[in-house]
């Protein structure tokens, strides 16, 4: 069996950096600053209806920009720096975690 | 990935376009033509007369429901707007009987006599189709299409990107160059109306908002339901009021409502508990106006007093209603609406032109054409399923609504089923031919079908084309003559697949393909 290239396995990781890795930033980045925008003081029906219509560009925005990134390893450590902080925001002040 | 922006992005282009672009095809055509549910629901009940619900409508169904549905758990009027089509129906149930069981009867929108046109879910069926698609559940196609639309909204702005030429592009449309005619036809439709495909992609996807990403709800929330209850406040709970009391007629009720928010039309209208003295009245706006409310007037149906009126919107829900309203364009008239339609109808051929161009970039590489790899081979066939196969099964509903006998059982269903055979058929057939012949048959049959439409309409019903035009009924005509034309457009497609190709055979050109960036 010939050996998976490492190209190979750069592309597959690129197109689930764009696909999934999007996704999920996209699904943070949207949760974080609706959460955010309510902590400051914003209707929860406004900001969570706000982010996810803007939710739509981010997504487009996020995958061309991994598609496109000079190495896929610094996309996807973008993604975490980028979504790590999201998350910590929403275990921390979303709702459900305030609710107890 | 060493490649310029631009190469990239191509390659992003090429693929966000190709996996989900049958399905875009279909959602494309079907909200094209969703345009015109309305006057496609007048066509296929042809039975009834369309028109704005007249007061004198409003007091037979009011006759209706106080004679028949006395001691009924709830009474239901759906008020079509003025473009028709949808009938004006009236339904109630026994106090708590399921939903399946309400008696419903449809009313002529001028006189209130009673009619029973034939059973079909008409354009309706047409519209939901676009989004709910058909034979699986709501929620999954929601899924589905929204992931199509994401996807297409990556491949707009990719595009953009690829074809930097856009002004020039525009004036380029070079016709018998093979796959540069492809390219060119691609770039055109797609510049054309480019601001509409970002917005009608954009606001679709705003449509089904909360599909693909719900987690600004869970995160913002202690639950779903608290969601909900916040968007859309219930009405204050009724008074319990004993003893039996009449409710108000139902035309100063429908005023009434009309009247507690300006520019509000009411729609659909629910009085729970007629006939007792706690009866109450919700109503849904009809949607046609610009930006207007959603949310349901509430009135105490006795007195008529306004218990409740829909909660002014912020920012961000004014602009999800704007997009929505733009993507659905219920507001428009008969002028934007046609712009709507024909922008539609380039977005489909965008979509088309960009699928073949895939394949016809691809043939003059290959190392025997008449035997291409898996992929190749799928993706010809394919397109000629989705391309010719999708319009070819609308065609088969609009006979099916003429030519289905009227007491046949869940005809409607049958409709609808017919859609899907003729549309499977062409799929089989599409598999089974040599791609060439498969693309002149599937445009062939696609013409002969739609032909037929005007023809079976004069035969089975008094309202044929002659008729119409001698009448003066413009809709009724106007359907006739969009099938014609429709017709003529696939057999003039047909004609020129059938005698370009055998006069000039297909050439090996590596340099214009490498040339091509799509």
């Amino acid at each position: 069996m010939r050996a998976i290239s490492t190209q190979g396995v750069s592309l597959v990781s690129r197109i689930v950096g764009a696909t999934l890795g999007a996704f999920a930033l996209t699904g943070l980045l949207t949760a974080a600053t609706s959460v955010l925008l309510i902590r400051m003081g914003a209707d929860p029906v406004e900001a969570a209806t706000g982010t996810t219509i803007a939710s739509f560009a981010v997504f487009a925005i996020a995958a061309m920009w991994v598609f496109h990134a000079r190495s896929v390893l610094r996309a996807w450590i973008w993604l975490a720096v980028i979504g790590a902080p999201c998350a910590v925001i929403v275990l921390t002040l979303g709702a459900r975690a305030a609710a107890g | 990935m060493k490649s310029t922006f631009r190469q990239s992005m191509a390659c992003l282009h090429t693929w966000t376009g190709l996996l989900p672009g049958w399905f875009l095809f279909v959602i494309f055509l079907f909200g094209t033509i969703a345009y015109y549910q309305q006057e496609i629901s007048h066509w296929m009940r042809p039975e009834i007369e369309s028109g704005p619900v007249s007061a004198r409508a409003l007091d037979g169904a009011d006759a209706i429901l106080r004679q028949r549905a006395q001691g009924a758990g709830s009474w239901t009027i759906a008020i079509p707007d003025g473009r028709g089509g949808d009938g004006f129906t009236v339904s109630w149930a026994k106090p708590g009987a399921a939903w399946g069981d309400r008696t419903q009867v449809m009313l002529d929108p001028q006189t209130g006599a009673e009619t029973a046109p034939r059973d079909t879910r008409g354009g309706f069926f047409l519209y939901r189709m676009h989004f709910d698609l058909h034979y699986m559940p709501v929620m999954w196609a929601r899924y589905l299409v929204s992931l199509a639309a994401l996807a297409m909204l990556v491949a707009i702005v990719s595009g953009i990107i690829t074809h930097k030429k856009i002004f020039a592009d525009f004036f380029l449309l070079r016709f018998g160059k093979g796959q540069r005619s492809w390219l060119d036809a691609h770039n055109v439709t797609a510049v054309m109306a480019l601001p509409f495909y970002l917005m009608i992609t954009y606001t679709g996807l705003v449509s089904l908002l909360f599909t693909l990403f719900p987690w600004a709800i869970s995160a913002s929330f202690p639950s779903e339901q608290a969601y909900y209850k916040a968007a859309f406040p219930s009405a204050p709970a009724a008074e319990v009021s004993s003893g039996p009391a009449p409710v108000m007629p139902l035309r100063d009720l429908v005023s009434r409502v009309n009247h507690a928010v300006p520019g509000y039309k009411a729609g659909y209208v629910t009085v729970n508990n007629p006939g007792s003295a706690g009866a109450t009245l919700d109503a849904y706006p009809q949607y046609d106006e610009f930006g207007g409310a959603r949310g349901s007037v509430h009135l105490d149906a006795v007195t008529g007093k306004v218990l409740a009126v829909p909660p002014a919107a912020g920012g961000a829900t004014t602009t999800q209603r704007v997009m929505i309203d733009l993507h659905a364009g219920r507001f428009s008239g008969w002028g934007l609406r046609l712009l709507y339609f024909v922008s539609g109808l380039f977005g489909t051929v965008m979509v088309g032109t960009g699928l073949v161009l895939w394949t016809v970039k691809r043939r003059t590489r290959l190392p025997d054409p008449d035997r291409p790899y898996f992929g190749f081979w799928l993706a010809e066939r394919l397109n000629i399923a989705v391309i010719t196969g999708t319009p070819a099964g609308i065609a088969a509903y609009f006979l099916a609504n003429r030519l289905l006998p009227h007491d046949l059982e869940q005809r409607a269903d049958w409709e609808i089923n017919s859609l899907f055979m003729v549309w499977g058929g062409v799929l089989v057939w599409a598999m089974a031919r040599p791609a060439r012949r498969g693309w002149v048959e599937g445009l062939s049959a696609c013409a002969a079908l739609f032909a037929a439409v005007p023809v079976i309409n004069a035969l089975t019903t008094p309202r044929g084309l002659v008729a119409s035009l001698m009448r003066g009924d413009l809709l009724f005509a106007a359907f006739d003559l969009s099938m014609l034309a429709t017709a003529a457009l696939f057999a003039f497609a047909a004609w020129r697949v059938l005698t370009r190709r055998a006069k000039v055979p297909p050439r090996r050109t590596p340099r214009e393909a490498r040339g091509a960036f799509a």
